[in-house]
């Protein structure tokens, strides 16, 4: 061989050993990633840690819980972990676990007591009192005081951080003067107060009966601004919170995050000693993973749901969350602006078939404008279930639709093809109407939504509670002066209702108000719903007593590691 | 040679200007709204809008958005990513060395199982061998990565555990199986590269000359011969290696190793275009240096190239 090649074969190999020699810090992470817990890994832990005398009780009785071990789960790369910007629910898994708000939410999905033992409202529900513990400390052993949380609320408004939660503030919240702060016109929040360092006193724009339901969402979490200043541009990535569990290194982007039990916590103690987050770039190999037993807890890829119960020996969970997906009739433009042709075309699609067909019942056919979780939600509207005899009817009655033609927007990639195509096949058989599509990326699909014009038939959209009550689901989407509103639809009796409901002493107190809201829709029927969102997950023997809430994310601190 | 490879580099200057200032127009003429994208389905409050913006510099005119950038570009700064407001430089710094591990690999794997392939099927011209590797080749570059990468996954991952089924854990070794799944589905390229070049090669006057002169079938065809063949394997080894460099988004994500094919698939999703531009900017240095790299080992394999 000559030289020369010799030379070129020398430098391939160079290249190669550079490549492999290049960020060693990844290879490190083979230890502490978590990704050998399905292999027995987690009760060596847990035997280190001095628990070694419950877990012997633990292994007799079985059903008791056992302190020790560790949990491995699979989620998707989140945006932020930070409590002052999380959005996305694998955020929220990670979040809720290192923070812990003023209150938490109960199994009725009513507020329960957890930085703040109670709480009380003037007479108009403008000004929220919270009585803070004196005990919760941050993982750094600092206490959490009424100064944290206001501190926390004027990080989230700060213009400067570009939170994207900054809306739960002054739009879900209402909290007097966010908005200011949030448009950089005023330093602080002026409707925050702490007489001392165990009282909260939140000062409202509007009155809100659901103030403390609220207050559970992640954006509401205490802050320690000497750790903020301490961690520097890192902070994000090992915020300093005061839940259950603490960061045990810092966020491993698109590898994982390693949290590990806080010994200081005030409530009650996580099971598991470490839970470790696996990232996947996606759900197909998280799943496989988890099927090689190197991965407790896993999501389910639309592939696998009709295997999964077996694939996992009937480790499957499989609830309703509380998400709504439906398809927008644009209300002022002909022929959607008459509530016959709106009825009709409602009437016309046979939800639970479609699901079932679709999605194979991983999906709830929405029957009504509010998830039946959600309190306050009302039964079955009629303009919501299947009538094709009743469409047709209306349907001419009301002179039909022009051209017998609609054009369906929906947004691509996110799996709706396929059950927008079965809504416009029923429709072409009950009411002769054809449909035409037009799938847009969903960003450039917004941006058209988003317009003057709008769009000229029906359009797919969903919506993610903020709170779990059925106002959330209500007064965002279909209130006359709501920027989420993309129907422009506008009812006085339905603003009334919504007016009503928000000056209620309680949320119970409330229910009539939204229950009249939610009877004026389905006679008007601004959007055809479709479905209520599920979630599924599954998960290995190596776990037991996953509780996947309705809130789409498992009750970590509650599995026990059983291996 | 000296001369060549400044005159080399200076070109590269206008190119480099040129098709930056061509990304940077073409991914802000891609239609919807970045600071919208970050938001889903919700209408983004305006003063938020707003505070974006101001901090990505959105409301400048486009040119002055350019020069802005190019300004931290040339400082070696790429800017924040519009989604999470990470340094674009760490994302870089993460994902880079993985996709650089799982190109070199592939590129070598590939170079040792396709140059001595092409070489026997050369030698071997119009066998059993030869024609039988011909369908073989063709069949592994007809089945999609995807497929090629999914069996391996399930097969040599899951049922017989021979390799780590994902993830990046486990050094070097997580790295062999992608690099395999790569390799095999390129390699026919190269392999048939060899061996077509090697047969061409063969019937150079050089060759018949070297025979003439005496030497050996054997010494012919390693030295005088194998030399001038490599021009054109060399260099789709390296258009292999740029593009590998762009991140092999499928192999990368069925194997869940977070490169630069990982980061780039997820920006183009989120809409997050200082990424996609960051990582666009990076690819075309990466093709410039390499591109020049080749250059100079051609001049250096083959005198007729310096001498011009």
């Amino acid at each position: 061989m000559s030289k020369k090649l010799a030379g070129l074969l020398a430098i391939l190999m160079a290249f190669s050993l550079i490549a492999a020699a290049c960020g060693d810090d990844d290879s490190d992470d083979a230890t502490d990633t978590g990704q050998t817990d399905g292999d027995g890994d987690g009760d060596g832990e847990g035997d280190g840690e001095g628990e070694g005398e419950g877990e012997g009780e633990g292994e007799g009785t079985g059903g008791e819980t056992t302190a020790g071990g560790s949990v491995s789960y699979g989620i998707v790369e989140p945006s932020w972990i930070d409590s002052f910007n999380t959005q996305d629910s694998e955020g929220f898994e990670v979040a809720r676990l290192l923070f812990d708000g003023l209150t938490d939410y109960s199994e009725d999905l009513s507020p329960v007591p957890a930085v703040a033992t109670e709480w009380s409202a003037n007479d108009d529900k403008t000004e929220w009192t919270f009585t803070l513990r004196d005990d919760v400390t941050f993982h750094n052993g600092n206490p959490v005081t009424a100064q944290s949380f206001i501190d926390a609320f004027n990080r989230v408004a700060n213009p400067d951080n570009l939170s994207d939660v900054s809306y739960h503030g002054y739009y879900v919240a209402q909290i007097e003067g966010w908005t200011e702060v949030d448009a950089g016109e005023a330093p602080e929040i002026t409707g925050l107060a702490a007489p001392d360092d165990t009282t909260l006193v939140i000062t409202l724009a509007a009155p809100n009966p659901i103030i403390p339901k609220i207050m559970a969402h992640p954006v509401f979490s205490p802050v320690d601004l000497s750790a903020v200043e301490a961690g520097g541009d890192g902070y994000s990535d090992a915020p300093v919170g005061n839940g259950p569990y603490m960061m045990d290194g810092t966020w491993q982007h698109d590898v994982g995050i390693d949290l590990v039990r806080y010994d200081g916590y005030y409530g009650t103690p996580g099971i598991a000693d470490e839970i470790n987050f696996q990232i996947f770039d996606s759900v197909e190999t998280m799943y496989l993973t988890a099927q090689d037993g190197a991965l407790d807890i896993s999501d389910v890829p639309p592939e696998n749901i009709t295997t999964a119960e077996d694939d996992f020996n009937g480790n499957y969970i499989d609830v309703a969350v509380g998400s709504f997906t439906y398809l927008g009739f644009p209300n002022n433009t002909p022929p959607f602006d008459n509530v016959d042709i709106r009825r009709a075309l409602s009437l016309a699609i046979d939800r639970p078939t479609i699901m079932e067909e679709i999605f194979a019942g991983t999906r709830a056919p929405a029957t009504g404008f509010v998830p039946p979780l959600a309190p306050g939600a009302i039964g079955e509207c009629a303009n919501a279930t299947y009538d094709p005899d009743l469409a047709k009817e209306l349907f001419d009655g009301a002179g039909g639709i022009e051209g017998n033609q609609v054009t369906i927007y929906f947004n691509s990639g996110g799996g709706h093809e396929d059950w927008t195509q079965a809504v416009a096949n029923g429709w072409l058989q009950i009411l002769g109407i054809e449909a035409d599509f037009v799938a847009q990326e969903f960003s450039p699909y917004l941006d058209v939504l988003q317009s003057d014009e709008g769009v000229d038939g029906p359009f797919r959209l969903g919506w993610g509670w903020d709170a779990p009550s059925a106002s959330n689901f209500l007064a965002p989407l279909y209130g006359s002066d709501s920027s989420d509103n993309y129907t422009g639809y506008a009812s006085e009796a339905f603003d009334a209702a919504i007016v009503e409901f928000n000056s209620a002493q309680t949320e119970e107190e409330g229910f009539p108000a939204l229950a009249t809201a939610q009877e004026v829709l389905c006679e008007d029927v601004p959007v055809a719903p479709i479905y209520f969102g599920r979630g599924q997950r599954v998960y290995n023997d190596s776990v037991d007593n996953v509780v996947y809430s309705v809130f789409g994310f498992t009750l970590l601190e509650q599995v026990q590691p059983t291996a | 040679m000296f001369r060549y490879f400044i005159r080399r580099v200076l070109q590269l200057i206008p190119v480099f200007f040129i098709t930056t200032l061509l990304i940077f127009l073409v991914i802000r003429l891609i239609p919807g709204d970045p600071v919208q994208a970050q938001f889903g389905e919700r209408r983004i409050p305006d003063t938020l809008r707003a505070n974006y913006e101001e901090r990505y510099h959105l409301n400048e005119p486009i040119f002055k958005q350019y020069f802005l950038y190019m300004g931290d570009v040339l400082r070696f700064d790429l800017g924040d990513s519009i989604a999470t407001q990470r340094p674009i430089n760490d994302i870089f710094r993460e994902a880079l060395p993985r996709t650089l591990r799982l190109a070199g690999l592939s590129v070598l794997f590939q170079a040792v199982l396709a140059i001595p392939l092409g070489v026997m099927m050369a030698r071997k011209k119009d066998t059993w061998f030869d024609n039988g590797f011909l369908v073989v080749t063709l069949i592994m570059l007809s089945v999609p990565p995807f497929v090629l990468g999914l069996l391996a996954q399930v097969y040599l991952g899951v049922k017989w555990d021979i390799f780590p089924v994902q993830g990046i854990n486990d050094g070097l070794w997580s790295y062999v199986l992608p690099s395999l799944v790569i390799a095999t589905s390129i390699m026919a390229v190269t392999a048939r590269l060899m061996r077509a070049t090697l047969l061409d090669v063969g019937r150079e006057d050089f060759l018949r000359t070297a025979r003439a002169k005496g030497l050996g079938e054997r010494r012919v065809f390693a030295v005088h011969g194998m030399r001038n063949a490599m021009i054109p394997v060399l260099t789709v080894l390296a258009i292999d290696l740029g593009a590998l460099l762009g991140g092999t988004i499928v192999t990368e994500s069925v194997f869940n190793i977070p490169g630069i094919g990982f980061q780039i698939t997820r920006a183009v999703i989120q809409r997050d275009n200082t990424i996609i531009t960051g990582i666009s900017i990076f690819l075309v240095m990466a093709y410039l240096v390499i591109n020049l790299i080749v250059d100079m080992l051609y001049a250096w394999l083959d005198p007729r190239i310096r001498y011009e």
